[in-house]
């Protein structure tokens, strides 16, 4: 193995190694935030959920196509 | 060095995995799962629906698939509604896991139906632009 090419797998090496830190750092947070709301918070939040209307959103792609007609 | 570098994918799917997550309580956990499952879900039947009325729109389907699609998304609201509901219910303690997993699939399963008009009409979708092909 030369040592240009343990030089570069070392670099990818140290990269991936920062990536997943990154990435952990990231996840810890969102787990933070998630886990300070309060159950009846999060109960709130799901009650909130918009689960839309299918007929206004057919209607919505043929009005789409009036404005920027094919 | 060979070995350590080895080390590295192995580090990865010890520390990495999404199944790391720490929830404060099953009801945490519920909600970021299940929850977003549905926000995912009602994501996808808007987009599909939207396409259903553009395809509409360009004659690729025809009145009566039209109809067919209104329906599977009459029924896709009805269904996303139930796990919606279903999951508030489990976080109350008012109902168990295993109904809002088998309202998740029922919620699924009727926007599988929509997807199936779709591919019935022969229309896809590449990178969120429509293409259309024979009926």
């Amino acid at each position: 193995m030369s040592p240009a090419l343990i030089e570069f797998l070392v670099a990818k090496g140290i990269e991936a190694a920062l990536t997943i830190y990154r990435l952990l750092e990231e996840n810890k947070a969102e787990d933070e935030e998630l886990n300070s709301f309060t159950v009846e918070e999060l109960i709130a939040r799901v009650k909130a959920i918009d689960v839309g209307d299918s007929g206004q959103e057919f209607q919505d792609g043929v009005d789409s196509l009036d404005e920027f007609p094919v | 060095m060979k070995r350590q570098l080895l080390l590295l994918p192995l580090l990865l799917l010890v520390f990495g995995c999404a199944g790391n997550k720490f929830y404060a309580t099953e009801y945490h956990k519920a909600y970021d799962q299940y929850g977003q499952q549905i926000k995912f879900a009602v994501d996808v039947k808007k987009q599909l629906m939207f396409s259903l009325g553009q395809a509409y729109a360009q004659g690729l389907i025809s009145d009566q698939q039209k109809e067919t699609a209104l329906k599977a998304g009459k029924l896709a609201d009805i269904a996303l509604e139930t796990a919606r509901d279903t999951l508030v219910a489990y976080m109350e303690g008012k109902t168990s896991r295993a109904a809002v997993l088998q309202a998740l699939i029922s919620a699924n399963q009727n926007i599988y139906t929509i997807m199936a008009i779709v591919d019935g009409a022969g229309i896809g979708q590449v990178g969120g632009t429509l293409v259309g092909g024979a009926i």
